[in-house]
Order: C-alpha cells, then sequence, then structure tokens
C-alpha cells in the first residue's frame, strides 16, 4: 500500500471539502440560507448536487454488486432513475414544486405539505416518517463506504464506520445547506470523472464491449443452483418473467427505487433552491448526463466483474466476495484496477457518501428542528430561536441512529434496505405531493387519509407479508406463530410500494372527492403562477 | 447487439441512453426558457 499517494488523494480532498463547507458556512446568515439556501442556487450548482445527494454509495457499491449478483437487468433501474428520477422529477415535479413552494414560504418538504394543506398533523407526521425511517438508509449509504474503506485499507469495518462518519459530521453541521450543496458539486464532479475512468478501463481491461459482454453471455453455466432456482438465467439476461429473482429486481430494486426517487423529501427540497424555473431546465441536462454516468457504469461494471474474477479466480463475482454483495465492487476496484485508481475511486465513493449523507442528515435535522420542533414545543412564544439548534441536534442524533443502523445490519442489505426506505417514502408521500401539485381538488382529509393509509398498507406488507423483511423482524411470527402470512408466490416477494402506492393513490383521490376543499383563496395562492 | 442477445437488456439500455439524449435534448431547448 502507497501511504504517501492515499494520504495526498485524502489531503487534497478533505481541504476541498473543508473549503466548500466554510463558503457555505460565510453565505449562511439566516434561517432561509441554512434550509433552503436563500433559493438562488446555480443550475449547475443545483443539477449535480441533486444528482451527488440522489446517488450515493447504496447505488453504486449496494446496486452495483447487486448487478454483480443478478446481472444486468439492473440497467432497468438506470432507466428509471433517468426518465423518472431526473426528466419526469424536474419537468413535472421540479417548477411546481419550486413555485408553490415559494408562493408558501416552505423551506422543507413536510412544511410545504403543511401548508399546502393546512395541517400541522401532516407536518408532524411527514417529519417524524423522516425522522423514523431515514436512518435506515443513511445506514445504508454509511455500509457502503465503510465496506470500501474496509477493503481498500485492510481496515477493520467499525473503525472504517467511525471514521466516516466522523468526516460527515464535521463539516454538515457547520454549513447549512448552502455548504452541503457547494461540497456536492464538488463531489458530483469527482464522482463523473471517477465513473467515466471506471467504464472505460473495465471495457478495455476485458477486451472491449462486445467481446466484455460476449464473455459475460459464456458464464452461464455457472450460475449457483441457488440463484437458479430462483430464475436466473445468465448476467446479460433478465431473470425467468414471474420468478422470485424477477419480483425482486422489478418490484424491489426497479419500482422500489425508480418510482421512489420521486417522493424523496431530501431531493424534493432542491427544486426550492432555485431562482428560476430555467435553472430547472438547464439542470435537467446536466442531471440526465450525470445519473447515466453514475447507475449504468455501475450497473455493467458490476455484473461484468464476473468476467474479472472467472479470469483470475475461476469465480463468479459473489462467489470471490465472500457471498456479500455489498464487498463485490469494493473488491473489484482493488483487484481489478491500478493501485492509484483505487485510491482516487475511494475518493469518489467517499464523495459519493458524504454527498448524500449530508442532505439525508440535513434532512433529518430539519425534519425535528422545523417539522417537528417548531410545530409542538417551538410554536410557545420566543421558542422559534431554538429552531437551527434543533435542527443540529436532530442531525447528530441522526448521525448517531444511521451508525448503530450500519454496525447493526446484516451482509448484502445495501440494496434492499435503500428499496425500503425508497418504498415507504412513496407510499407515504407521493400520492398527496403529485395530487397536491396538480389537482386543486385534493383535500386535507384526502391527503391525510391517503398518507396515513400509504404509510400503514406499506409498513403491514413489510411486517406479515413480505418474506425477507418479515422473517427476520420476527413480528409476524410472534403473534400468528409463522413467519408471514401469506405463502402463495408471488405475494411473499412483492414489494410493499406496488400495495401501498396503490392504495394510498386510490385513497387520496376517493376522500378528496367526499370532503371538503380549502377556501378558493388558499387554493388560488398556492397555484400562483402555476 | 455489442454481444448482447436478450432484448430486454438491449431495450434497457438504449432506453437509458435515449433518457440521457432526452434529458440534454429538453435542457438544451428549454435552456433560456421559464
Amino acid at each position: 500500500m502507497n501511504y504517501t499517494l492515499l494520504n495526498f488523494i485524502i489531503l487534497i480532498y478533505i481541504g476541498l471539502i473543508a473549503l466548500m463547507g466554510y463558503l457555505g458556512y460565510r453565505r449562511t446568515q439566516s434561517a432561509g440560507d441554512y434550509i433552503v439556501a436563500g433559493g438562488d442556487v446555480n443550475p449547475f450548482v443545483m443539477a449535480l448536487s441533486y444528482g451527488a445527494a440522489f446517488i450515493s454509495t447504496s447505488a453504486i457499491i449496494g446496486f452495483g454488486g447487486a448487478a454483480g449478483a443478478f446481472g444486468m437487468g439492473l440497467l432497468w433501474l438506470t432507466f428509471f432513475t433517468i426518465f423518472v428520477g431526473v426528466f419526469i422529477a424536474f419537468v413535472f415535479f421540479g417548477k411546481r414544486t419550486r413555485t408553490m413552494g415559494n408562493n408558501l414560504g416552505a423551506m422543507t418538504f413536510p412544511e410545504l405539505m403543511a401548508k399546502r394543506y393546512q395541517s400541522s398533523f401532516i407536518h408532524i407526521f411527514c417529519g417524524a416518517l423522516i425522522f423514523v425511517f431515514m436512518p435506515l438508509y443513511a445506514g445504508a449509504v454509511l455500509i457502503g463506504a465503510a465496506r470500501f474503506l474496509e477493503t481498500a485499507l485492510n481496515m477493520n469495518y467499525l473503525t472504517a464506520l467511525i471514521v466516516f462518519t466522523v468526516l460527515i459530521a464535521i463539516y454538515v453541521t457547520t454549513g447549512g445547506i448552502k455548504g452541503v450543496m457547494y461540497s456536492d458539486a464538488l463531489q458530483g464532479s469527482i464522482m463523473f470523472l471517477g465513473m467515466a475512468f471506471l467504464l472505460i478501463y473495465t471495457y478495455n481491461k476485458l477486451g472491449g464491449i462486445a467481446e466484455a459482454h460476449t464473455a459475460l453471455s459464456g458464464m452461464e453455466s455457472l450460475i449457483p443452483q441457488k440463484l437458479k432456482a430462483i430464475g436466473h438465467q445468465g448476467w446479460t439476461r433478465m431473470p425467468v418473467f414471474g420468478s422470485k429473482l424477477w419480483w425482486v429486481l422489478i418490484s424491489t430494486l426497479v419500482m422500489g427505487v425508480g418510482i421512489g426517487t420521486l417522493a424523496q423529501p431530501q431531493l424534493a427540497v432542491k427544486f426550492m433552491t432555485v431562482k428560476s424555473g430555467r435553472s430547472l431546465n438547464r439542470a435537467c441536462l446536466v442531471g440526465g448526463v450525470f445519473i447515466f454516468a453514475m447507475t449504468g457504469v455501475a450497473f455493467l461494471v458490476g455484473a461484468l466483474s464476473n468476467v474479472h474474477f472467472f479470469n483470475t479466480e475461476a469465480k463468479i463475482a459473489v462467489a470471490a466476495a465472500g457471498g456479500n454483495m455489498d464487498t463485490i465492487i469494493p473488491l473489484f476496484i482493488t483487484t481489478a484496477m491500478p493501485q492509484w485508481f483505487s485510491y482516487v475511486f475511494m475518493v469518489t465513493l467517499l464523495a459519493a457518501g458524504v454527498s448524500t449523507l449530508s442532505n439525508l442528515f440535513h434532512a433529518m435535522g430539519t425534519a425535528l428542528g422545523k417539522d417537528l420542533y417548531e410545530q409542538t414545543a417551538g410554536k410557545r412564544k420566543g421558542a422559534s430561536k431554538h429552531t437551527i439548534l434543533f435542527v443540529r441536534v436532530g442531525i447528530v442524533v441522526g448521525i448517531l441512529v444511521s451508525l448503530f443502523l450500519g454496525y447493526q445490519l446484516p451482509i448484502s442489505i445495501i440494496a434492499r434496505a435503500t428499496a425500503m426506505f425508497f418504498g415507504i417514502a412513496a407510499a407515504a408521500f407521493l400520492p398527496m405531493y403529485m395530487l397536491g401539485i396538480y389537482w386543486r381538488g385534493t383535500t386535507r382529509a384526502g391527503a391525510i387519509a391517503g398518507m396515513v393509509t400509504g404509510t400503514f398498507s406499506a409498513l403491514f406488507w413489510l411486517v406479515f407479508i413480505k418474506a425477507a423483511e418479515a422473517g427476520p423482524l420476527g413480528i409476524c411470527n410472534a403473534i400468528f406463530g409463522k413467519p408471514f402470512l401469506i405463502e402463495t408466490h408471488p405475494w411473499p416477494v412483492v414489494d410493499p410500494i406496488l400495495i401501498g402506492l396503490p392504495v394510498s393513490l386510490i385513497v387520496t383521490i376517493l376522500v378528496s372527492l367526499f370532503t371538503r376543499r380549502s377556501e378558493q383563496s388558499h387554493i388560488d395562492h398556492c397555484f400562483e403562477g402555476i | 447487439m455489442f454481444g448482447l442477445e436478450d432484448w430486454s437488456i438491449i431495450l434497457a439500455y438504449l432506453l437509458s441512453a435515449l433518457s440521457a439524449v432526452l434529458c440534454i435534448v429538453y435542457g438544451a431547448i428549454n435552456w433560456n426558457k421559464d
């Protein structure tokens, strides 16, 4: 290991991040600056910030590793992340969110929903949901970074986890969202260059694009019996239609994350940080290219790593990684790439992890400070001056809980934990959010009913029906004496998003049709300029 | 195509690239529009 080179690369990286945090800190004067960056962020910064917040170590390490095990079917998620996560999000959600956010003076996603529907219950419920469930996603992102540090530096996993967490804690508590967005833009640029090199080097190493794909197709006979039994047909083929693996791939990984991205509070808040619709148009261009370079490369390289491991160790990727999908990408980088690149890639991953986590911790902090504290105890006269203090307390608590989860969660968990959070967020928030910015007739009662039924139907599905989660949780077993309630295929492998989201959407529409609308003047105010 | 035979993988590959192109075209056309 070349410690001089490694230390040099890390020092440059930390120096740049510290500079970005400092610039953000210098330009943060008010709560508005701290939370939505005063609403005047440059579109390039916004797009890279959105992209860097969206794409984390979870996408690169977790989902890249899933592609190593399940194959190129993950490319459907690349399509969803670009088409839904960028194009639909920016063009159909971004502008309306920005305008309505401005009209209502909202600073967080829960606040936007609460003001649209004039409901403090929505404010508190959204804030609580974010504060309780987001650590699951943050924990998964932490694992991704720590697994890489563990593999690349031969470091103890717990030490890697703590070192990485401390790095994030240093600047996220100081700079507010401006610091977060500046460093995100820098991290996004590092990530883009790192991933571009990774793709070119991988194809080159494996003899070219067509040669690499052909070699991977020729490995079908090496699929383990366990994976074959659930529908695996090869790394360049989709699983058998309707098989267990097909449902996991399509409903959990592709739909859960691909659609769930629309209702991510830490991403929706980015729309409220730009000054015009024009900025969002420009950001769409940058974002589309960026996400393509991130998820496309991670999933292709993940699948292709099988060829490398077969050529060098006569093993498939998941076997070379000791059965842990989460270490496939770290192992591939450290064994297949030049040493200098594994150090640079480590910085790329640190960048990806830091940028997403800082946004998640920022969202958790504002959930506690602005959404929960201000709406409850903070309503007392004079107490609102403590908001930023509570935001910071929320960040620290979020960091500690995520650190705990990062240590406790089992192996091969990153993609699943991410999809779980995305699914819950989609079921709870998406219908209320989408209808709230498009349909004037959505009522407060409709939004509350949809949000609550969406949340609880998704949670019910996780705890009592979906085998992968219900089994380990053990609640179903304790109550009914069996690990999950329905054993008929495909229900135990259907993701909660396919249940919670339609239920929530139907309930929101039906209840809205039969309940009283808000005052016309309020609706006009919300939709002014839309 | 490019050593791939499963049409659904080829389709995912193409749709991903086309979606990125869509974002580029949309952003470029509306560069100065609000």
